[in-house]
C-alpha cells in the first residue's frame, strides 16, 4: 500500500539532482570557466614568461561547451551534464598545470593555487553530480599538491611554505560543501516524495469517502423497500424497480472501485 | 394542512419510500424535496412540520443540507432536525455546524429509522 512505503535510504552517490537544475550546474561552470579564462588572458598578457595559449584554448572550450549546453537545454539529462562539468574541469586544471608555475616564478607576490581553490568551491557548489562534484575537488587539490611536490623549485616552495595545508583545507572545505549540498537535495527529494503520497491518501480518502456515501444510499434504498414489499399493498414490481435501480447503482460504484484499485496497485508496484 | 414531516434527499426513490414507510408505520404525512430549492418554495408548509429530515450530500455544486438546516434555523423553524447521511460523521463542517441535531447514518434499519423518527416527534421509542 502507499502508506507503508519505507522512507528511500540513498548514498550521497545515488542522489540525482533534477537534469535541469544539474544542466544548470554545468553551464554556470562553463560561463566560470570562460569569463575565468578571459581575466587569466588579461592577466597573462601582462605577466612576461606565462603562456597566453592554454587559457585561450580553455576559453574556447569553454565557450563552445557553453553553447552546446544552452542550445540542448530542452533535452538536458544528468549524465551529459557530468561530461560537461568534467571537461569544464579538465580544461581548467590543464590551464593551471601550465601556468601555476610560471606565475610563481615570474610574480614575487602570487597568491598560491587561488584558482585551485576557489575550483575546489565552486565543485562543491554547482556540480551536476556526486561522484562529478568530488572528482574534481579531488582533481584541483591533488593538481595543486603534485605541481608543488614535484616541479616547484625549491625557493618557491620556501615562499609558499604554508601551503599544501591551505589547499586541502579548502579541499576538505569543498568536501563537506560538496556532501551538505547533496544531503539537502535528498531531504528535499524525500520531502516532495512523502508530500505527493500524502496527496495521494488524501485524494483516496476522498473518493472512499465518496464511496461510501454513494453505496450507503442505495443500501437504504433496498433496506426500506423490501420492508416497504413486506408490510404494504404497494404494487410489487414499482419497488422491484427501486430495488434494481439501487442494485445498479452499486454495480456504478463498483466500477468505480475497480478504477482506483488499479491506481492503487500502480502506486505499490512504483 | 401540513405535513408533520419533511424529507429532504436528492435520491429520488427514497423521496418514494419515506412516506409510505412512515404513513404505514406511525400514520404521519411525509412531504419531500430532493434539493433546498424547492424547500424554500414550499415555505410555510415546511415551517410548520415537526421534524425534517435531511440529508446532507445533495449532489455538486447545490446547497448541501447543512444550508438546509441553516435556513430552517433562520426562518423560525420550531420541529426537530434529523441528519440522515451517507457519509459525513466525520467531516468537520457537520461536527460544527449541525447544532445539537441529531445525526443518523445510512444505511439505516427501517424499524430503527421510525424508532427514531417517533423518538423525534412524540419523545417516545
Amino acid at each position: 500500500m502507499i502508506a507503508d512505503d519505507p522512507p528511500e535510504k540513498k548514498h550521497l552517490y545515488q542522489v540525482q539532482l533534477p537534469a535541469s537544475g544539474a544542466w544548470a550546474g554545468a553551464m554556470t561552470a562553463a560561463l566560470f570557466n570562460a569569463l575565468g579564462m578571459v581575466i587569466e588572458l588579461a592577466i597573462v598578457r601582462r605577466t612576461p614568461g606565462v603562456p597566453a595559449k592554454p587559457a585561450a584554448i580553455s576559453a574556447v572550450v569553454a565557450l563552445i561547451l557553453l553553447i552546446v549546453l544552452v542550445l540542448k537545454r530542452r533535452t538536458a539529462s544528468v549524465k551529459w551534464a557530468a561530461i560537461a562539468y568534467l571537461v569544464t574541469t579538465v580544461s581548467v586544471i590543464s590551464v593551471l598545470m601550465n601556468t601555476n608555475l610560471k606565475f610563481a616564478v615570474s610574480q614575487r607576490n602570487w597568491l598560491p593555487f587561488q584558482e585551485n581553490k576557489l575550483g575546489c568551491l565552486a565543485a562543491a557548489l554547482v556540480a551536476p553530480e556526486f561522484w562529478a562534484g568530488l572528482a574534481s575537488i579531488l582533481a584541483y587539490c591533488l593538481s595543486g599538491v603534485l605541481q608543488l611536490e614535484f616541479f616547484f623549485p625549491p625557493e618557491v616552495r620556501t615562499r609558499v611554505a604554508l601551503e599544501p595545508w591551505p589547499l586541502l583545507a579548502f579541499g576538505l572545505g569543498g568536501v563537506l560543501a560538496l556532501i551538505y549540498r547533496f544531503h539537502r537535495a535528498h531531504l528535499t527529494q524525500e520531502l516532495s516524495r512523502i508530500q505527493a503520497q500524502n496527496a495521494a491518501i488524501r485524494r483516496l480518502a476522498g473518493v472512499f469517502l465518496d464511496i461510501r456515501d454513494r453505496m450507503n444510499t442505495p443500501l437504504q434504498v433496498i433496506e426500506l423497500s423490501v420492508d416497504v414489499l413486506r408490510n404494504s399493498r404497494q404494487a410489487t414490481d414499482e419497488i422491484l424497480d427501486r430495488i434494481d435501480r439501487s442494485v445498479e447503482s452499486l454495480n456504478n460504484i463498483n466500477s468505480m472501485l475497480v478504477e482506483h484499485e488499479k491506481e492503487i496497485e500502480w502506486e505499490a508496484e512504483r | 394542512m401540513s405535513a408533520t414531516v419533511v424529507f429532504l434527499d436528492d435520491n429520488e426513490d427514497l423521496r418514494q419510500l419515506m412516506p409510505i414507510l412512515l404513513k404505514t408505520s406511525l400514520g404521519l404525512d411525509c412531504i419531500c424535496f430532493g434539493n433546498l430549492a424547492e424547500i424554500q418554495s414550499h415555505q410555510q408548509e415546511v415551517l410548520e412540520a415537526k421534524l425534517a429530515i435531511l440529508d446532507i450530500n445533495l449532489g455538486p455544486f447545490v446547497p448541501d443540507g447543512i444550508d438546509a438546516f441553516h435556513w430552517l434555523k433562520a426562518h423560525g423553524f420550531h420541529g426537530k432536525v434529523l441528519f440522515l447521511t451517507g457519509h459525513a460523521r466525520n467531516n468537520p463542517r457537520v461536527k460544527s455546524e449541525i447544532n445539537g441535531a441529531k445525526l443518523l447514518e445510512k444505511p439505516l434499519r427501517p424499524d430503527e429509522l421510525v424508532a427514531c423518527v417517533a423518538r423525534a416527534i412524540y419523545g417516545i421509542s
